[in-house]
């Protein structure tokens, strides 16, 4: 246990040695100025989560209501993004898909990422015929492109928010196990997992206390550049007509063929969700670049 | 050489074993009984006779339709049973016959592809055309202007979905130009000019995407190998920067990219679902999304196979060609 606290600390003292720890501020300037459009990312995903908690306060309407009357109307002060071909506000439906975005986004990447991570630190630790079985999982699930697969699952499961999560958590979990596995074999290695060992500790807990806090790095940067690629995900399903079904407002599911006649005569119908999944996409990606630069310079570049 | 194709091709077989072992156990998952969900959601199946009515979801639904399709998808057998019979099948080319359209599922695959196969390398090239020269001349010129336009667009080009540029390149040129894509599909040896029209806007917007992760790839590697010293000793000889770049650099900067790329033909594969959709284009892609709308999953069964097969091929040439071009992979 010393040693592992030694370990630890010697990394710790490394990066107080850097940035002075009780200064955050001053770690945030220094992240700010190094990286710009990681700063600017950050601020698009504030943005982004601002919008999905208060998103009762911020729309001006019920995002389900039908105002009477007032199909495809073109954006006005009344509303500001225009209506849909059935009459309902476009900037609350928009402001409200942020909250079914980012709540499919997160559910899906947690359950992806944690079942991955946690079959990869198994794997790795236990290795053997059972890391090559979990191994050639692994394999039979990546052999499929991602829609295809998740298109596959969600014609298994059938259209529901439920099932949106767990088609994107499958699709997420491989690539997590695969890189937390070759992690998890890198730490194996280390001494203090010797030391650990030789002073009694069980296989349980040397994986959680001490396998798991060192991986956690990567897990987390795994986690945050999943999550565009999730949100994706669940936009492109929806707009396939097999995502989070109507009338629930989903941005890919409100560009969906259902509203495509209408395109030609309103745009504005199928211009703002499109911003609004493109502007939180680029946020999570130019976010996750900068953090993966940071963090983690073996990754940089990949 | 020859022994790293023997493991690689060994490695394949198996491969495309679990592939359907994967797609047989998804779709057999489906809660409840298939055959009911088919016929119920989607009226009665072509050509399969039978009278005497059961209910589910408000349609009606006779009892020997429902057992003629059983048997038609083999649903009466037991699971292994169905399984070998498949994958034989499979072996031969034979997928069965789809209980809706009537016609051998291979056949209704094989009629789509030349439309997929256009679009894919239509979308590569557009793709390759951005990425290669975005890409060198980013690294070349680190870190000025050209740099960090090149990188804030290719970051952007990540974020946009594909299905909305797609949508977009539909709506405004016919608000500007009152162009409307064709109705109709144009086969290229039938009119090369009208057709490739049809392709024009689904492959730039495929291609878009896909320029993105390339261009990226192209830069890293571009930026590494120009700090090698034979980079340094071509230039002390006093070529010009471009002989430099181009003949000593990039040549050795493709290669990974070559592995980005074959991850890219996933995204590639995914993408004509998408935009043969938006398009109207009949290609594989198209057909794959139709046989889920329509249940129809003997047919969904085949394509998905077939697309994971293509998908591992194009895995296994990119490894050989990979083996190829970098001599100290065949040896690891």
């Amino acid at each position: 246990m010393a040693h592992v606290g030694g370990v630890r600390g010697l990394a710790g003292a490394g990066l107080v040695g850097r940035v002075a720890r009780p200064n955050r501020l001053g770690t945030l300037g220094h992240f700010m100025r190094t990286k710009p459009l990681g700063a600017f990312g950050a601020v698009l995903l504030l943005a982004l989560i601002f919008t999905a908690v208060f998103a009762d306060v911020l729309a001006p309407y019920d995002p389900y209501k039908i105002h009477q009357g007032h199909s495809l109307v073109a954006p006005s002060p009344q509303f500001l993004m225009g209506t849909d071909e059935i009459s309902r506000d476009i900037l609350s439906r928009v402001i409200y898909g942020a909250r079914i975005s980012l709540w499919v986004g997160i559910v899906a990447v947690g359950l992806g990422t944690t079942s991955g991570s946690l079959l990869g630190i198994l794997s790795g630790y236990v290795g053997g015929k059972f890391d090559f079985a979990v191994q050639r999982l692994v394999d039979m699930i990546m052999s499929l492109p991602t829609i295809v697969m998740a298109l596959a699952i969600m014609a298994a499961l059938g259209q529901s928010i439920t099932n949106v999560m767990i088609a994107i958590a499958i699709v997420i979990s491989p690539s997590a196990c695969r890189v937390i596995r070759g992690t998890v074999l890198a730490v194996k290695e280390h001494q203090y997992i010797d030391a650990a060992r030789a002073i009694g500790c069980g296989d349980l807990q040397l994986m959680l206390r001490h396998v798991l806090p060192n991986v956690a790095a990567p897990i987390i940067i795994l986690a945050t550049t999943s999550l565009g690629g999730a949100i994706l995900s669940e936009a492109s399903l929806s707009f396939l007509g097999l995502g989070t079904p109507p009338p629930t407002p989903s941005w890919g599911g409100m560009l969906t063929s259902t509203g495509r006649s209408y395109f030609e005569v309103s745009p504005w119908v199928a211009v703002f969700p499109g911003l609004a999944i493109s502007l939180a996409i680029y946020g999570f990606n130019l976010l996750g670049d900068a953090l993966r630069d940071v963090w983690d310079p073996r990754l940089r570049g990949r | 050489m020859r022994q790293y194709i023997i493991r690689r091709i060994l490695v394949f077989i198996p491969t495309i074993l679990a592939l359907s072992l994967l797609i047989f156990a998804l779709i057999r998952v489906v809660p409840g009984d298939a055959a009911l969900i088919m016929l119920a959601e989607s009226g009665s199946a072509a050509g399969l006779p039978g009278q005497g009515q059961v209910g589910f979801g408000g349609r009606k639904v006779s009892n020997e339709q429902l057992d003629a399709l059983r048997a038609h998808l083999g649903l009466d057998r037991p699971l292994h049973e169905q399984y070998v019979t498949w994958v034989l099948g499979a072996a031969r080319l034979d997928l069965g016959v789809s209980p809706w359209s009537g016609k051998p599922i291979t056949y209704e695959i094989q009629r789509r592809i030349p439309v997929s196969a256009e679009l894919g390398v239509l979308a590569m090239l557009v793709g390759l055309s951005i990425a290669i020269p975005v890409g060198v001349i980013s690294a070349a010129r680190q870190d000025t202007w050209m740099d960090y336009v090149g990188r804030a667009v290719s970051i952007g080009g990540l974020s946009v979905p594909g299905f909305w540029i797609g949508t977009l390149l539909i709506v405004f040129p016919s608000i500007w130009f009152n162009w409307l894509p064709p109705i109709r599909f144009v086969p290229f040896f039938e009119d090369p000019l009208a057709n490739l029209q049809q392709f024009a806007f689904p492959a730039l917007a495929l291609g878009v995407g896909l320029s993105a992760s390339v261009m990226r790839m192209t830069r890293s590697q571009m930026l590494e190998v120009l700090r090698q010293d034979y980079v340094r000793t071509a230039r002390a000889k006093g070529l010009r920067e471009r002989v430099v770049i181009y003949r000593h650099a990039l040549k050795n900067a493709m290669i990974p990219v070559i592995t980005i790329m074959s991850i890219q033909f996933g995204h590639l594969l995914g993408g004509t679902v998408i935009m043969e959709t938006i398009f109207n284009l009949p290609g594989v892609g198209r057909l794959t999304l139709d046989a889920v709308t329509s249940r129809d999953y003997l047919q969904l069964q085949g394509n998905v196979l077939f697309l994971g097969t293509v998908f591992a091929v194009v895995n296994l040439v990119v490894d050989l060609l990979y083996a190829w071009l970098d001599p100290r992979i065949r040896y690891t």
